[in-house]
């Protein structure tokens, strides 16, 4: 029972923290809805506990530094009680929504409580690491001190502050930003809250899976961070452009944390880049800024791997990059091989099948297809690049296919959440 | 007043029946899928390690005593005092061995106390893996997991 009411408190706790305005010192951002608050909160929050283990401190040192700050925050929105909505936002029933999910999925969570195989061999050791209170630079003594540290940090940040002893107590953090990441995103649709409400449930649904999304596996933080991103390309179309820079600060913060999040977490900010460059009207000198920005964070992963000396070699399994190599990789039979491992993920993915769906549907209306080209350009990216790096892989493909397929697929999912949003607000509209 | 907010939820309900209906079967099918109940009724009733035993029973690289054997470990973690980290010697020797469950420094594995996993005699005939006479047995599993402590 002690355990239970202690699950209550960390889901008390993780929205109290995460509704805490953090943009309360500007006026012009309080018109934002609980979710999109918190996600920006969560985004912040990440990239505040990730800066500070670039200083080599030890947890306990950035619990405390973390509390400061969040005293602060305390102090400033009870000094602005008006700002303070997020947490109090309890008359249109959404606060009740989000603590009702978070009850269900932690539950799953805590009851389960086992973690993969990947999980076990890549994240958990790290998660230890921080744990008995060494800094990042003891990581090179970790195995496979080459993965970025982000999700084992942010696993271990969550297990110290909690009052549950036992480590799933980390993995909660995990269930929070992937609820409220899809709140965030289906919040943008034009509907009542009862079809959100639906929606919301109805995502939830097909997006989880305890094995791939909470078993310790980081794919769930890119799904949530790129959520958060194709919340903000939503935000970046729409005519009025309000806020704009707030935004492409937003996803270049969200760039930082996946390139800390996984190895291919770099690819997925490059291509949300790429997306922002090529697909929406921006001043020239913001694109420079934006591509000189994201070249800049993947120099100080690069940075920060040297100075700490941890290992600088690609994932195993990818070892010869000759040309002669790579032009005996692209034959016929491993190409028919991937794209079959490619139709059993979409025929297994229900979200997959949703957006293929939805793919076809938009051929009958052009504008709907048009709006929603910078959707397809930042999908073809991303499963091109899958496609490549499963057709270059040195080791047994068919054991890559079957393992990790499922889960690229899933982490780079929720572009289709967007797309399904964009195609029922334009028949709205219309 | 009261008729008023009354009225006004009648109202609401005429007007939205059919998502509300909708909504209410979404709603249970969810917790359905969750298993909201189940979850709450063994959070209650069992600890964490047992929950966490269990739960690796359905891995497929584990069980209680087979393969990685978390369960026996688990089961070692609980019902025994240590101070230091049992070596862990599996005879399925291309294993991982999931010393986290100590949740202990690595560099604190002691070999005065071992869990032997996956037991087979034939291998260690062959391979002279381990002398066990010179151990005393602190639990044995069906012969295939065993926890032994050197004689002092």
């Amino acid at each position: 029972m002690t355990e239970l009411i202690f699950i209550f408190l960390q889901i008390c706790l993780l929205t109290f923290i995460f509704s805490l305005n953090t943009i309360i010192f500007n006026n012009r951002y309080q018109f934002f809805s609980l979710f999109e608050n918190i996600c920006v909160s969560v985004v912040l929050h990440a990239n505040m506990v990730l800066f500070l283990s670039f200083f080599n401190l030890n947890l306990s040192k950035i619990v405390n530094i973390y509390i400061f700050i969040i005293s602060i925050l305390i102090l400033f929105n009870l000094y602005k009680p008006k700002k303070f909505i997020s947490f109090f936002d309890y008359k249109q029933g959404r606060i009740y929504f989000l603590l009702f999910l978070c009850v269900v999925i932690f539950l799953d969570i805590a009851n389960n409580a086992s973690l993969s195989w990947d999980a076990e061999k890549f994240w958990f050791l790290k998660v230890l690491n921080f744990y008995d209170n060494n800094p990042i630079e003891n990581l090179s003594n970790v195995a496979n001190s080459h993965y970025p540290h982000l999700g084992s940090l942010l696993w271990t940040f969550f297990w110290k502050i909690s009052l549950i002893d036992y480590e799933y107590s980390g993995r909660l953090f995990f269930g929070f930003i992937f609820i409220i990441s899809i709140l965030c995103l289906v919040d943008l649709l034009k509907t009542n809250n009862i079809y959100k409400f639906v929606i919301s449930i109805f995502c939830i649904f097909i997006s989880y899976d305890y094995d791939i999304v909470f078993s310790g596996n980081q794919e769930v933080l890119i799904f949530s961070f790129l959520s958060i991103a194709m919340s903000c390309f939503y935000h970046l179309t729409e005519k009025k452009k309000l806020n704009e820079n707030f935004y492409l600060i937003l996803i270049l913060m969200i760039c930082n944390l996946l390139i800390w999040t996984k190895q291919e977490g770099a690819i997925y900010a490059f291509f949300l880049i790429l997306t922002l460059l090529f697909c929406f009207k921006l001043e020239l000198q913001k694109k420079i800024i934006i591509f000189t920005v994201y070249f800049s964070l993947l120099f100080i992963r690069l940075f920060i791997n040297k100075f700490y000396n941890f290992e600088m070699n690609l994932n195993y399994g990818y070892n010869d990059f000759s040309i002669l190599s790579i032009v005996d990789k692209i034959s016929f039979i491993r190409i028919i091989l991937i794209l079959k491992y490619f139709l059993l993920a979409f025929l297994k993915n229900y979200l997959l099948a949703i957006g293929f769906l939805i793919f076809i549907l938009s051929f009958i209306d052009k504008k709907i297809f048009i709006k929603s080209f910078y959707i397809y350009f930042f999908a073809v990216a991303n499963f091109s690049f899958i496609f490549f790096i499963s057709l270059l892989f040195d080791g047994d493909l068919i054991f890559l296919l079957k393992t990790s397929l499922d889960r690229l697929i899933y982490s780079i999912s929720p572009f289709i959440f967007l797309l399904i949003i964009n195609y029922i607000n334009h028949y709205k509209k219309n | 007043m009261k008729k008023n907010s009354i009225l006004k939820l009648k109202k609401f309900v005429n007007k939205n029946l059919l998502i509300l209906i909708i909504s209410f079967f979404v709603f249970f099918i969810f917790i359905q899928k969750f298993n909201l109940v189940t979850n709450v009724y063994y959070i209650i009733n069992k600890n964490f390690y047992e929950r966490l035993s269990t739960s690796y029973q359905k891995k497929f690289f584990s069980g209680f005593c087979k393969k990685e054997s978390h369960g026996y470990i688990i089961f070692v973690k609980t019902n025994f005092e240590h101070l230091s980290i049992p070596k862990i010697i599996n005879f399925e020797e291309f294993r991982r061995k999931p010393y986290w469950i100590f949740f202990d420094n690595p560099s604190n594995i002691s070999s005065k106390k071992i869990i032997i996993l996956n037991y087979n005699k034939d291998i260690n005939k062959k391979k002279n893996i381990i002398n066990i006479n010179k151990y005393k047995i602190l639990d044995n599993f069906e012969n295939r997991c065993l926890y032994l402590e050197k004689h002092d």
